[in-house]
């Protein structure tokens, strides 16, 4: 059951667990879950947090797949639940960044969570975590867009579904993304955001 | 040449072709308005410079997640882990409740069901090893007795003489000497694998109890988790509902 599992595509496993072989879920998860926590640190801008929000995700698909409407790819639907909760996390940690009466903890998470950890910091290189501060500059919407199709590696039409945008919206944003990101990079001094002529454009070739 | 209306037009297919997705007739337009115009080129190679920079972000190397593969199905994770939940419920209603909580860091339930996991593993490859070593010693011993047929069907041989020095036991003592040895090497294996399951049974005891420590500690800690594991053992319970289609 297994092995024939890993061969199918994800259409005929969310079929086969819609039938009643709820084993298949179980090949979905590991199909996807290291992509959707990779994109929930970028999303979030830490590790904190990754693993749960990245197992509620499955959690929550696991309960709705039942309805899942087969038109949608797999992948989108994951990839939107899980930046759904992502958002709902940000916005948590947002309305926790100032004192409330109701909530005598000391608001450790928020002040963590506006930098890298020493630990963080001494491990990651340099380079890394400039491009990570300077994107989690970006409003949340042109990180998401260049998330996905960055490091995720999605299509337009496939970033498109998974957030509910026409893909001209999609490319809109990412391109005032990349725009802003170069100027976030160059005021983290990061140079090779300065221009870059490779030799594989006919216009660089002169 | 300066940016122009045309060059806003263009900026979907430019960003088509600074990702090479779309159809060829967008990149191609793109190409061509590079080609002439010399503002919209100088951001284009921004852009490229951009995502370069980008992708000098590496993510950390992943601590293993509770649900890989390696370490176990994600069901069986989540079923490890209600069991415990269960047999720890078991162990408080038979009144043997006061277990101290294990000097563990409460780390992730689900970690201590895949420890579990992982014991019935080992455990299985010792019981194969066990019958591997077993099916060796019976076809040594009839390697044995087959050659001590042959000796007892000639006693006139040199080898028969040879032995008749070495014992005087009759063949057919031999042979009965032999089944009492087959029978307390049966009787051996058989306690060392009930040894063996015992054992198990005992550590897996020990490993639901720490998952069961584990979860009682974690929903002490927060009503929210409280009420995630909560969700999380209905839909678990929902899928042991439905033992056959695991």
């Amino acid at each position: 059951m297994n092995r024939s599992h890993s061969q199918m595509s994800d259409e005929q496993l969310v079929e086969a667990f819609q039938a009643g072989h709820l084993a298949a879920y179980d090949e979905l998860v590991s199909r996807w879950q290291s992509k959707i926590r990779g994109a929930v640190w970028r999303v979030l801008g830490s590790t904190e947090d990754a693993a749960d929000i990245t197992q509620e995700a499955f959690l929550r698909a696991f309960r709705g797949l039942k309805a899942f409407k087969r038109e949608a790819k797999f992948s989108s639907w994951i990839y939107q639940i899980a930046l759904n909760l992502c958002r709902d996390s940000l916005r948590r940690k947002k309305g926790k960044s100032y004192v409330s009466l109701d909530e005598p903890e000391p608001q450790i998470p928020a002040l963590l969570s506006k930098g890298p950890s020493p630990l963080e910091l001494s491990e990651g290189n340099q380079l890394a975590d400039r491009v990570r501060m300077a994107i989690q500059k970006l409003s949340e919407d042109q990180r998401e867009v260049i998330i996905l199709k960055e490091y995720e590696g999605l299509t337009f039409a496939e970033i498109a579904e998974t957030l509910g945008l026409p893909t001209s919206t999609v490319k809109t944003r990412l391109y005032r993304g990349l725009v802003e990101m170069k100027q976030h990079l160059a005021r983290e001094g990061v140079t090779s955001a300065s221009p870059i002529h490779d030799s594989n454009e006919p216009w660089d070739r002169t | 040449m300066t940016a122009t209306l045309s060059c806003d037009a263009l900026r979907d297919d430019i960003i088509a072709l600074l990702y090479d997705d779309g159809d060829p007739a967008c990149k191609s337009r793109a190409r061509d308005h590079l080609a002439q115009c010399v503002p919209c080129r100088a951001e284009y190679s921004d852009l490229k410079g951009v995502r370069k920079a980008l992708q000098g972000w590496e993510l950390p190397l992943p601590a293993p997640l509770p649900q890989t593969r390696a370490t176990g199905r994600w069901f069986a994770t989540g079923l490890a882990a209600a069991a415990g939940l269960i047999l720890g419920i078991g162990v408080a209603l038979a009144g043997r409740s006061a277990f101290a909580p294990p000097a563990i860091a409460p780390s992730s339930a689900a970690n201590a069901g895949t420890d579990a996991a992982r014991q019935f593993v080992s455990f299985d490859q010792l019981q194969e090893a066990l019958k591997t070593q077993e099916s060796r010693h019976q076809s040594e011993i009839a390697d044995l007795r087959r050659s001590l047929t042959l000796v007892s069907e000639s006693p006139a041989g040199g080898a028969s003489s040879q032995l008749n020095n070495v014992s005087n036991l009759s063949p057919a003592t031999i042979e009965q000497l032999l089944k009492a040895s087959e029978a307390r090497q049966a009787r051996m294996f058989e306690a060392r694998l009930a040894g063996l399951r015992t054992e198990s049974d005992l550590q897996r005891q020990y490993d639901m109890a720490q998952v069961a420590a584990g979860l009682a500690y974690i929903d002490s800690r927060t009503g929210a988790d409280a009420a995630r594991t909560s969700e999380l053992m209905k839909n678990l319970v929902r899928v042991t509902a439905k033992p056959q289609e695991r």
